[in-house]
């Protein structure tokens, strides 16, 4: 079970907590599945945080989201120092591993700041 | 060219003891005690020569306690090298000067060049290592005697790169009409370094043409494109140099193993900017 905020709710997920708004007024019970219109639901209400199952699922949602974040900045920028040079086949393989060990090196990086 | 043959007088000099180093090095009548004792009337360099020979870099089991030590160890040529290493350091500390050009920068990626160098070595089974490490050390020297004593060529140069995106190299023909690679030639040939350092310097980015140091200027050629790929500091350009095709050919490298070399690479770079670093 997790507590996210509005924007990180997704469609599909489900509320692990009954919902009630400021006056106490049950929206949603336990064991909804949301709905976009849920979520429009809740946010039309003030609702800012709520809790949703599966605390494993939704950060490791994040955490590839961000990593396919990372990887396409890193070949954007590799792609366009290395745009004049591509046709050689050595260069290829260069620019391919370079993505690989930058990938490696920001996510090392983000594990030395996490465990700090 | 003829601007900087004579300025070429007030080209950095290196410090007094490793100029009385290379000469001791360079008679060959000269022994070991003769090379420690100029060492050693060296604090400093002292100290930095046994703190880097300790140094996981050159991973020796057992600890090196004396000069003598360290010299019968790794040889008259690989400790000039190595001082030569912590001396030119210094020249690229930017100190209270304005460069919009970040020389600490340039010295990541030189440093990173030396490393490539080296393990490209390594590699191929290549015996004179260090060689190889401050001749990658040593590749881009001339952009920092440009910086140094042409600042209004250099500013001109620098925007030039800036605004078209194009290399350095590319640059410096066009604004200047010579390059970083001629003017670095200059320097280490008044540093009196050996003829290979000289060349693969002046060739890093036409290897082909340095002769009988083909295969190093080769080695240097290749360990710079790829420490630009791995984005260890700036040359001052983000920019590829193209890979020479024949330079490619004269390592008889396979393709798969630029990624192993590119992961050595990355592990002793972290491993050597502990012991040479700005901090």
């Amino acid at each position: 079970m997790i507590s996210l905020r509005l924007s990180e709710l997704k469609a599909g997920m489900m509320l692990a907590k009954p919902v009630f708004n400021l006056q106490g007024v049950l929206l949603l019970d336990e064991g909804t599945e949301l709905s976009e219109k849920n979520i429009w639901i809740l946010k039309s209400w003030g609702v800012t945080q709520v809790w949703v199952e599966g605390k494993c699922e939704a950060d490791k949602n994040r955490v590839v989201e961000l990593e396919s974040d990372v990887k396409e900045f890193i070949e954007k920028e590799l792609k366009e120092k290395f745009c004049e040079v591509l046709e050689d086949q050595v260069m290829g393989e260069i620019m391919r591993a370079a993505s690989k060990l930058l990938q490696k090196r920001f996510l090392k990086k983000e594990q030395q700041n996490e465990s700090h | 060219m003829t601007r900087i043959i004579g300025e070429v007088e007030d080209l950095p000099t290196l410090p007094r003891t490793i100029l009385k180093i290379t000469e001791v090095v360079n008679n060959p009548r000269s022994s070991a005690k003769d090379l420690a004792k100029v060492i050693t009337d060296d604090q400093v360099l002292t100290a930095r020569l046994l703190k880097l020979v300790n140094s996981s870099f050159y991973g020796f089991p057992q600890k090196i306690s004396t000069v003598t030590g360290a010299i019968v160890l790794l040889g008259f040529d690989a400790i000039r090298n190595l001082l030569l290493t912590t001396s030119i350091f210094d020249l690229f500390s930017n100190k209270n000067r304005k460069d919009r050009f970040k020389r600490e920068k340039l010295w990541d990626h030189s440093l990173g060049c030396a490393v490539g160098a080296k393990v490209i070595g390594n590699s191929l089974g290549y015996e004179k290592i260090e060689e190889l490490f401050v001749s990658g050390l040593l590749h881009d020297i001339g952009k920092i005697v440009e910086i140094l004593f042409l600042p209004e060529d250099f500013a001109k140069v620098a925007s030039m790169v800036e605004n078209k995106n194009i290399l350095m190299i590319t640059a410096e023909e066009h604004v200047l009409g010579y390059t970083h690679s001629e003017v670095g030639k200059l320097l280490v040939e008044r540093w009196n370094l050996p003829p290979k350092i000289v060349n693969v310097i002046a060739y890093h980015h036409q290897p082909t043409l340095a002769g009988k140091f083909s295969k190093e200027a080769a080695i240097v050629h290749l360990a710079d494109i790829l420490c630009r790929a791995m984005n260890m500091g700036s040359g001052g350009d983000n920019k590829i140099p193209p890979l020479n095709k024949s330079a490619w050919e004269t390592l008889q490298l396979k393709l798969g193993s630029i990624e192993p070399i590119m992961e050595e690479m990355e592990k002793e770079f972290e491993d050597i900017s502990l012991f040479l670093s700005h901090s």
